[in-house]
């Protein structure tokens, strides 16, 4: 019988084994040689192994250093003026002023707020300066009115819906729930992303998905990643991960999400393999059916 | 107003490779320019190296660039130089193209990348800040060629061809045991050689 390490739950025997194993293959991990599975084992537990992980880094100070193998060559010029068009403009789109949404602001040719017109009044439009506030407030202190309590609604609205989503329901009235919904559970793959957790909703018949995630680590990399129905692991996107280590993203997939074998983040420290560091995977496979959520949230069938 | 517009005194071709990262991250296309001169060939000849066609190569070395540009936030000195990190970027979109296209059906006729490779050579002389490199790669080159041809061969099919062990012994015909003791030599014989004259990245 094996003892247990109440910490991380590895028995000193299957760790041992692990780290035989990374032993006979540090060389073929750093080539990038290894299976998906072997990969993201031996990458699991690195995370726990300190001479795994020197073992690991002695390799990779060789591997490193085989690129630099390659016949000098240069590419050609347009390839860095493509490039620099293409970062400029995205940082353009980045900054680009949010387009004026307000109703009762007219719109300008530029999209911003209108300019003074020039000129200056005539002295017979001032005469209707007397008689403008009063013709024109009563009017405006009713649309205010109507405004104001519109705006309150709206108000209780959104704390009817954020009270929703700290008692971890809302995920569905925010998608719309429709009777084809489905809400799925992300289950902790990494021993130490345990504090990690996440939702992931959509409609299987649909290709867009939401992952609502916390406590992830903000100065990794995190990436959503599928398996398709022959098995093929395709990244599809990265997430954005606020500081504070939550993520709330729509998330655009080629295909109906009921297609997919399964739909998991993905660490990625721009170092390894980036589909060999799962450290959070869906429990599930998306079906396209039968929800298959938790008991405590609703599916919103 | 851009990170350009408050910089634009600063001569960035004098600062460091983290440096250019930071004002990578705050939007400084200068910075990546900087960075682009600096290593766009050492990226361009490895893309080459894997993938054997220039018009691919090019479009490979464009992403991993943006991708640098994107996500230089998230590049830690201490995971490793900022070379490392854009050769690692460049290793797994070479691996990926690898093996899209491997899923696709070839042409009879469609060269051998590697044969193709002797056939790709680059006349511009290598300027001064790619002395290092060059250097690193005559060591690695002469490590290589002391190398077994079998060790040599597992090293080519894992790291530049994408294959993994049980891949390539399938391919030799060799069993899977014989492929991993290959691999864990020639890295074990690079790296002592490696180690003996000195050879790593700055």
């Amino acid at each position: 019988m094996t003892s247990q390490n109440p910490e991380n739950g590895v028995s000193p025997d299957s760790r041992h084994e692990a780290c035989r194993q990374v032993t006979e293959n540090a060389e073929a991990f750093a080539l990038g040689a290894l299976d998906h599975a072997e990969h993201s084992r031996i990458e699991q537990h690195m995370v726990l192994c300190g001479a795994c992980r020197r073992a690991v880094a002695q390799a990779r100070r060789v591997t490193d250093l085989l690129p630099f193998l390659a016949e000098p060559a240069t590419p050609s010029a347009t390839v860095k003026t493509a490039l620099l068009d293409r970062v400029r403009a995205n940082r353009d789109e980045a900054q680009a002023p949010l387009p004026n949404l307000n109703p009762w602001m007219p719109q300008t040719a530029t999209g911003g707020a209108p300019t003074a017109r020039p000129g200056g009044m005539s002295s017979q439009a001032t005469s209707w300066r007397r008689w403008l506030p009063a013709a024109v407030l009563a009017p405006l202190a009713l649309v205010l009115l109507v405004t104001a309590a519109w705006a309150n609604s709206l108000r209780n609205e959104v704390n009817y819906l954020e009270a929703e989503r700290d008692s971890n329901t809302s995920l569905a009235s925010t998608l719309g729930t429709g009777n084809d919904m489905r809400l799925y559970t992300f289950k902790p793959a990494c021993p130490t992303c345990n504090q990690a957790s996440g939702r992931f909703g959509g409609d299987p018949n649909g290709s867009v998905g939401v992952v609502v995630a916390w406590n992830l680590d903000p100065n990794e990399q995190h990436q959503v990643w599928c398996v398709d129905d022959k098995g093929d692991k395709w990244k599809v996107t990265d997430l954005d991960v606020e500081p504070s280590g939550n993520v709330v993203q729509t998330i655009s997939f080629p295909q109906p999400l009921g297609g997919y074998q399964q739909i998991y983040v993905a660490r990625h420290d721009g170092s390894a393999d980036p589909d060999a560091e799962l450290m959070v995977a869906m429990d599930e496979q998306v079906p396209d059916s039968q929800p298959t959520s938790e008991p405590s949230v609703p599916s919103g069938t | 107003m851009t990170h350009e517009n408050q910089t634009d005194t600063l001569d960035v071709t004098e600062l460091s490779d983290p440096e250019l990262v930071d004002l990578v991250a705050a939007g400084d296309a200068r910075a990546l320019a900087v960075l682009y001169d600096r290593y766009s060939r050492a990226v361009f000849s490895f893309a080459l190296r894997m993938l054997g066609d220039r018009a691919t190569a090019e479009e490979l070395v464009q992403e991993v660039y943006f991708r640098a540009w994107q996500q230089a936030r998230k590049f830690s000195e201490g995971r490793g130089t900022f070379i490392t990190w854009l050769l690692s970027i460049t290793h797994n979109m070479a691996i990926d193209e690898i093996r899209r296209r491997n899923r696709r059906p070839q042409r009879a006729d469609s060269a051998d990348p590697v044969l193709m490779l002797t056939n790709v050579r680059d006349e511009t002389p290598a300027v001064e800040d790619q002395a290092m490199m060059t250097a690193i790669r005559e060591q690695v080159a002469v490590a290589m060629a002391a190398l077994p041809e079998a060790q040599r061969s597992a090293i080519e099919l894992a790291y530049f061809r994408g294959l993994t062990q049980r891949e390539i012994a399938d391919l030799q015909g060799e069993p899977l045991g014989t492929i991993k003791t290959r691999m864990r030599l020639a890295v074990r014989k690079l790296r002592e050689h490696l180690d003996e004259h000195e050879v790593e990245l700055a």
